[in-house]
């Protein structure tokens, strides 16, 4: 039986004036796969930095396998989860290697240097980075900067992983692989909240995708229900074709329609489903 | 098994070139006893040594060995609060001179010097230095905070423009306050940059407090190294961010008050030598800490020696040697990062 890992309730973030989230209310099992979508400044980002504790929320309640995020120390966060970020911000120039070794030392007094070099060494084989190792982060190309910083996120084997758009940068193999690489840990145990923008992706490898738009929860529910439901249309604006292909729903946008909301402006909504 | 591709890597980023480093540091020791006024080659200094009756060997133990030593000493404190100031804030410009921290420590050291009655005995002048170099410190972040430039050159010129001021303040401090007691040419020397050369118990508590800031240094190394991935995934990865800055910042003042009470002013080691340690051997901060800290040391060791030897009797200020070394560094470090 699974249980929720992660839990927010009735979450409010603003910044300054304007609200950011609105009323969210989320429950995470252990071992899903939960993918954030949305149209750009829905509140993906923000709504994954409050999960991480980066950020604190206006009102509202986070938990952490039971425990309030509010409460917790950094080291304890850091030990239930890993976060990556929507663009890296190293400024040294580390090697792949000593990325990896910062990471897999979650404590230098408990790890020893030693101990540090071998897991990320294995750590490395196992994303298939290896050849990279003796390469500088900042010479390496965006794809491979991606898996590298995925592979340092789950060194230290987090229970939660959130990441913010990590394939965004990858070409269509390497896409497939890190995601597979979550999808493969999510079924041995690892809870992956992930920021995606293609929704194809998203729909054939998330467990349940969320639809966020103006800082609100609009749509929560399996990929298929998600996928196939023609509100999914109204919130990115776009008319999406839907054509079935080994029991997946692929989503294609069409161009020549008129955008749903222009629709939306002249016709009832009734209307506007029933020509969807 | 470990593969080929693993292998340079184990070698690049795990060398520890303590043998050479080492070498190094003793070859500049020699040189540095070896340079002054009394040229002496290493031959003659030993038989000197092995001469009690000498004068010269009395000369040597007493006055240019601790000098020697203490000039280590005051260098490696300036690598170490270069490692810490640069990994702190992210920024290849950053050192105690041109964030202005040397600048306070040395207003606070000529407060305590200049009045006796109020700061009596040794110990304030350290205290006073220390308080000097960290309110400072703490004043330019907050201008550059403001400012929203913290990890920009704009950090640097809040730096210099305090530095500026404090050195006005100084001034006028010295003009007002100077008397028989304490000379106006001994403080504008020690501001210009000179070893004060100490008793061998003054070197050895001063070595001590060295060794003491040494080890905190080596414990903020890996917080740096984490702050180098970005603040996010350093606080994500449970480094209390603000907390981990906040004790960075005390603990490279302090060694920056060390440094300026035994050696005053000296510009630039502590951005040099870091920098050149990191081409060398990579951005980690343990190595980056123990390789900058002896190699500052054993470069100010010869920077010394040459100031003691080039117009004998008299010595040129360390401070400018080391900013006519520094300085063109500098430029080259200002170019290379506005082209980032």
């Amino acid at each position: 039986m699974s249980t929720d890992i992660i839990e927010a309730r009735t979450i409010h973030a603003s910044a300054g004036q304007k609200l950011l989230l609105s009323d969210i209310n989320l429950s995470v099992p252990q071992g899903q796969f939960l993918a954030l979508v949305g149209p750009n400044g829905a509140g993906k980002s923000t709504l994954l930095k409050l999960l991480s504790g980066l950020v604190y929320a206006d009102s509202g309640e986070i938990t952490l396998s039971g425990d309030n995020i509010a409460r917790m120390k950094p080291a304890q966060i850091s030990a239930l989860l890993s976060y990556l970020p929507q663009s890296s911000a190293i400024y040294w120039n580390y090697l792949v290697s000593d990325i990896l070794e910062i990471h897999s030392a979650t404590d230098s007094l408990s790890l020893t240097a030693a101990h540090a070099v071998f897991s990320a060494y294995d750590h490395a084989k196992a994303f298939d980075i290896e050849q990279l190792i003796d390469r500088q982060f900042k010479t390496l190309s965006g794809g491979e900067q991606a898996r590298v910083l995925l592979a340092a996120c789950l060194i230290s084997s987090p229970s939660i992983l959130l990441a913010d758009e990590p394939a965004a940068a990858l070409d269509v193999s390497h896409q497939l692989q890190l995601l597979k690489i979550i999808k493969d840990r999510t079924s041995d145990g690892l809870t992956a909240i992930v920021v995606m923008h293609d929704l194809n992706l998203a729909s054939r490898f998330a467990d349940r995708i969320i639809v966020l738009n103006n800082g609100k929860i609009q749509m929560d529910g399996t990929s298929r229900e998600v996928s196939l439901s023609p509100a999914l249309d109204h919130h990115f604006d776009v008319y999406f074709q839907r054509l079935s292909h080994e029991q997946q729903t692929i989503l294609v946008p069409d161009f020549h329609s008129a955008r749903p909301a222009d629709e939306l402006a002249s016709t009832s909504t009734n209307a506007l489903l029933k020509a969807v | 098994m470990i593969s080929h591709y693993w292998r340079p890597a184990l070698f690049a980023t795990h060398r520890h070139p303590a043998v050479m480093i080492g070498i190094a540091v003793a070859c500049c020791f020699i040189i540095s006893a070896w340079l002054g006024s009394e040229l002496l080659s290493p031959a003659t200094m030993w038989q000197t040594l092995n001469n009690p009756d000498s004068v010269m060997r009395t000369l040597i133990l007493e006055w240019r060995i601790p000098r020697v030593l203490t000039t280590f000493c005051v260098g490696a404190c300036l690598g170490m609060a270069g490692v810490i100031f640069q990994g702190v804030f992210r920024n290849p410009l950053a050192e105690p001179h041109l964030l202005g921290s040397a600048s306070g420590a040395s207003v606070g050291a000529a407060i305590a010097l200049m009045m006796p009655a109020l700061f009596p005995g040794p110990f304030f002048l350290p205290i006073m230095a220390f308080a000097g170099a960290w309110l400072t410190t703490l004043l330019v972040v907050s201008l550059a905070r403001v400012a929203r430039v913290e990890s920009g050159f704009g950090l640097i010129l809040a730096g210099v423009a305090i530095a500026a001021l404090l050195a006005a303040v100084r001034g006028l401090i010295m003009l007002t306050l100077s008397d028989d007691a304490v000379s106006l040419q001994v403080i504008l020397s020690w501001t210009l940059g000179g070893i004060q050369t100490p008793t061998w118990q003054e070197f050895f508590l001063f070595m001590l407090l060295t060794i003491i800031g040494f080890i905190l240094c080596l414990r903020l190394a890996r917080g740096l190294d984490i702050l180098g991935l970005g603040s996010d995934t350093a606080r994500n990865m449970g480094l209390d961010v603000t907390r981990f800055r906040h004790r960075s910042v005390l603990i490279a003042a302090a060694v920056t008050a060390l440094a300026v009470v035994w050696g005053g002013l000296i510009g630039f080691i502590g951005l040099v030598i870091p920098h050149m340690i990191r081409w060398w051997l990579g951005p980690r901060h343990h190595r980056l800490m123990i390789y900058s800290a002896l190699v500052s040391g054993a470069a100010l060791m010869v920077f010394d020696g040459v100031a003691r030897s080039i117009m004998p009797p008299a010595e040129i200020p360390l401070g400018l040697l080391t900013a006519l070394l520094g300085a063109p560094f500098f430029l080259f470090i200002l170019t290379k990062e506005a082209r980032r």
